[in-house]
């Protein structure tokens, strides 16, 4: 059947949540490989069914073949840039939520081409944060407007020591209390190191 | 030295810098914490809790922290040892410390600024005066100095030898006078005010101080009743004062008070374990009071339970029900029921006085269910929970809006209290507790049900208190009530050590007790290793092969 | 952007790609030069006039339209008659899920070969009698978590989105505090290392 490789390349997508699977380098050259064909095959059959229904006004026999090979075709074609766009569209997400360096394990899973590309919106998001206002501001904190200005928070992991940005250093242990500003909080509650205690 | 002005120099001492709370791991200094930590957000003083069980875990946490850190509050640990011999600080580090561990370490009461003290000078504690344990060398060289050079060189001469005799005399006999003023101090271990009164009251000061600070307070002080760590008059004097306060924070209360209806009830309580919580048959049985006054590891004491309740006219299929499920009428009937039928079986001062907090229209705890909870969550939790979790399930724990927690902990709580039954009537029937002269002991096996959970610092203490009781209750000796008891639990299986704790016996009304420094003793003695880094040094870690010499030696040093 | 989710069917859609993937039955109206290979059961090198196949929705779609027509599509046997008896009798007794994972995406497409608009209308029929179920189990999520196994993907799309809507306003009526949280992805993450690590 056409377009069936293409499809469990969508398959293997919706089947992971949130996540990424690894980039399927080997089945994305298949469904190329397979475009390419379908190809050839259908500039072949569209000059016979141009010529011929030039010369007798009716329809070629070959003309249903060549709107099913065309079909399959935009089929594998449609598969393909969803894989890579939702791929970059959970990628574009991943740089809101880890922050601009990714877990090792999720970085393995992605191309070079995406790599260089999360690279590349990396630099130019935090390029327009840092253009906001005078010194910049980090979006990708929560929005919320703060209920006070000191939080107090529990630590989930072993992270090691952590400066405030007033020069103080915390040794930051597993389920260690700590009361510290909202700010300096914030993000390592977005990056799971601290969980936030009402 | 004794912070003189809390305001001033503790808190407005610290505003704007970070502190580094150091915690003990019971009841007392939880609240405690939780007190002080709503103090410190309301002067935006940054702080970090670290948990503290034992002096190893207080130098680690130091040692850890010293380059970051320049203010240390310790909250129940520290008093009793000389922080600045054991941390060996750097002079601008400065330590808070409050701590209900008694006697405190002379050295830091006479320290000049690094450590401070919270809590206030007490008058019977006989603190040797500064004179008599401290002496400056090299300042009584130079007055004897200064005399001689007043006389002529040639008598100096012939004096020296005169004076130096003098002088070694001299100072024999005020180090003498020294250790023993020393040891006076030192002999008995006990727990004075709770901390966590303490910080209430200190927030009172402060103005800041709610219903939910002064429940706190008031967990603190039921603590200490339960485990007998100070006397009754204690108790019902420090009582009395947060009565006072309850009453006066009631007409205060604001607005949200009224939406979730937050109460302080001061209420008589029984002595039954968790009985609001469970059916009333398992807390007759299982409560300390009850089964030590009625013998209720015997058939006999069974049979008088079933007795009991059928005086009270409550139908036994009642009795076995959840106490909420039972009939309106017999449970509002059953305190003063079980009350007027006290005399008869030998319950008298069943009941005590005590504090209920009601929030919203199910929420209803007494101050001790609360504490049994607490003590489940602390001491009786899996193996692989990390103290540090457990501690701040248990902070979680006395957050108003976590009930799961409670109920939780309230569950395993039953279960403790079955499980110290248990122990004691297995300990009783197989004569496991043996008379060894000055005192008795009992030794909890590695196979025995549950010894995990009795290797912890408070189920300890009231297995000790549950034996020692049950075995006077039992015993045809006479002198029975005159003994102390030593129990020993496994601890750390594989390093093959057991935790012992040493208990006073029953005929003291104080809870002072002396085996810190008897442990101590017999351990230098027989010159074996032992751990006693533990802040109450009435518990303390061998191996268990030196037991039965620690034993020995022991009944030896208090024959 | 259109969300990658969308109900309306977008070039991107995940979802929508794979509902057009459903296998749909018709009937070829003309011969088909070398398309043998569509019908699996034959050997022949073309496809004869008047072959009956389950093919992939996406191709009948692209084959039924047009000023020429090269097939018939048919209705899938969950849109036909029986089926459409079952749905009427009781909708919120069905396990949605078995019939088929896009019951609705699918649904919206079928419909169009329907010219009498049965399908039309069982579509709306058992949207309406089932939302308040899934309603009612958004709302109280820990009565069976079970049940929600049988909705169909769109049905379980609005139930998580109730649900955790819910339970927002939960912690919100609560603690009136809503405390900050860790991304959605970074616990995920985590939650799945953790598996992960237990399975080794």
């Amino acid at each position: 059947m056409f377009a069936e490789k293409a499809c469990s390349l969508i398959k293997e997508l919706s089947r992971c949540e949130e996540g990424l699977p690894p980039y399927n380098i080997e089945l994305v050259k298949e469904v190329c490989t397979e475009i390419k064909q379908l190809h050839e095959q259908n500039k072949e059959d569209g000059a016979i069914v141009a010529n011929e229904s030039e010369i007798a006004g009716n329809v070629n026999p070959l003309y249903p073949t060549l709107r099913i090979g065309s079909a399959a075709v935009k089929r594998n074609i449609r598969c393909l840039l969803a894989y890579h766009y939702n791929r970059l569209r959970t990628l574009r997400t991943m740089r809101w939520q880890f922050g601009s360096i990714l877990p090792p394990d999720i970085k393995t899973n992605l191309s070079s081409d995406e790599i260089d590309w999360f690279s590349k919106y990396s630099s130019c998001l935090g390029k327009y944060m840092r253009s906001i206002g005078e010194d910049g501001l980090n979006l990708c904190l929560d929005l919320r407007p703060p209920k006070s200005l000191y939080i107090e928070v529990k630590c989930l992991i072993d992270y090691g020591k952590f400066e405030l940005s007033d020069g103080t250093v915390l040794l930051l242990k597993k389920d260690s209390r700590h009361y510290l500003p909202r700010s300096e909080c914030e993000e390592l509650i977005t990056q799971g190191v601290f969980h936030h205690i009402v | 030295m004794f912070v003189e002005d809390f305001k001033t120099d503790f808190y407005e001492f610290l505003a704007g810098k970070r502190v580094f709370l150091m915690v003990h791991y019971d009841i007392d200094s939880i609240c405690a914490c939780k007190i002080l930590q709503s103090l410190l957000k309301y002067r935006n003083i940054l702080y970090t809790v670290a948990v503290i069980q034992r002096l190893e875990d207080l130098k680690r946490a130091y040692v850890e922290n010293c380059e970051d850190v320049q203010y240390f509050i310790l909250l129940n640990c520290g008093g009793t040892i000389d922080i600045v011999e054991e941390l060996e600080p750097e002079e601008e580090k400065v330590f808070f410390i409050l701590d209900s561990h008694r006697p405190i370490d002379v050295c830091n009461i006479y320290s000049t600024d690094q450590v401070r003290l919270l809590t206030r000078p007490e008058e019977d504690a006989l603190v040797p005066e500064f004179n008599d344990i401290f002496r400056d060398q090299s300042e009584s060289e130079n007055e004897s100095d200064s005399d001689s050079d007043n006389e002529g060189r040639a008598s100096k001469r012939r004096r020296l030898g005169e004076e130096a005799i003098l002088k070694r005399r001299e100072n024999r006999l005020w180090e003498e006078n020294r250790n023993k003023l020393l040891f006076e101090y030192s002999q008995f271990t006990y727990y004075a005010r709770a901390s966590a009164i303490f910080m209430f009251e200190y927030a009172w000061k402060l103005n800041k101080e709610d219903k939910d600070l002064l429940w706190l307070a008031i967990i603190a002080l039921t603590e200490q009743l339960i485990f007998g760590k100070i006397e009754h008059t204690q108790y019902i004097l420090e009582m009395e004062a947060l009565r006072a306060h309850c009453t006066r924070l009631q007409h205060k209360s604001n607005d949200t008070d009224v939406l979730t209806s937050l109460k302080i009830l001061f209420e008589k309580d029984l002595r039954l374990t968790l009985y609001r919580h469970w059916t009333v048959e398992h807390s007759l049985k299982y409560s300390m009071f009850t089964a030590i006054r009625m013998k209720l590891w015997t058939l006999k004491g069974d049979k008088k339970i079933h007795e009991l309740l059928a005086d009270m006219g409550l139908p036994l299929a009642q009795s076995r029900q959840h106490f909420k499920s039972m009939d309106l009428q017999l449970r509002k009937e059953f305190h003063s029921s079980l009350e007027k039928l006290s005399e008869k079986y030998g319950l008298q001062d069943i009941e005590f006085t005590s504090f209920i907090l009601q929030y919203g229209y199910q929420h209803k705890y007494c101050a001790s269910d609360i504490v049994f909870a607490l003590i489940a969550i602390l001491e009786a939790s899996p193996r692989d929970k990390k103290p540090e979790e457990l501690f701040n399930l248990a902070l979680d724990c006395l957050s108003r809006n976590k009930k799961e927690i409670i109920d939780n902990a309230i569950e395993k709580a039953k279960i403790v209290a079955k499980s110290l039954f248990k122990t004691v009537q297995n300990a009783l029937d197989m004569k496991q507790i043996i008379n060894a002269g000055p005192f008795v002991y009992y030794i909890v096996q590695e196979g025995c049900l549950d010894w995990y959970m009795f290797s912890h610092q408070h189920i300890l203490l009231l297995l000790s208190q549950f034996v020692l009781k049950a075995y006077v209750s039992m015993s045809r000796n006479k002198k029975a009530s005159t003994l102390p008891l030593i129990i020993s639990v496994p601890k750390n299986i594989e390093n093959g050590t057991c935790i012992l704790i040493g208990i006073p016996p029953v005929c003291e009304t104080s809870p002072r007790n002396f085996f810190g420094k008897a442990f101590e003793q017999a351990a230098e003695k027989m010159n074996c290793e032992a751990n006693c880094d533990y802040f109450d040094t009435s518990y303390i870690e061998i191996y268990s092969k030196d037991r039965t010499r620690f034993f020995d030696a022991l009944a030896a040093l208090l024959n | 952007m259109l969300p990658s989710s969308s109900y309306q069917p977008n070039y991107f859609s995940i979802e929508d790609i794979l509902a057009t993937q459903e296998r749909t039955p018709c009937k070829f109206l003309q011969d088909v030069p070398r398309m043998g290979k569509l019908n699996p059961s034959a050997e022949e090198k073309d496809l004869k006039v008047g072959t009956e196949l389950e093919l992939p929705l996406w191709l009948v779609l692209d084959g039924a339209a047009g000023r020429q027509l090269i097939l018939a599509p048919e209705l899938p046997k969950i849109y036909r008659e029986a089926y459409r008896e079952i749905l009427k009798a009781d909708a919120t007794a069905i396990d949605l899920h078995k019939f088929n994972l896009y019951f609705y995406e699918l649904g919206s497409y079928i419909k169009h070969f329907d010219r009498r608009g049965d399908v039309h209308n069982i579509l709306l029929h058992t949207f309406t009698t089932r939302f308040r179920l899934i309603m009612d189990l958004a709302n109280n999520a820990d009565s069976d978590p079970t049940i929600q196994n049988k909705l169909d993907t769109l049905e379980r799309r609005l139930f998580k989105d109730g649900h955790n809507a819910r339970m927002k306003l939960n912690t919100w009526l609560l603690e009136s505090g809503i405390p900050l949280k860790a991304a959605s992805m970074v616990d995920n993450h985590r939650k799945r290392k953790r598996v992960n690590e237990e399975l080794v």
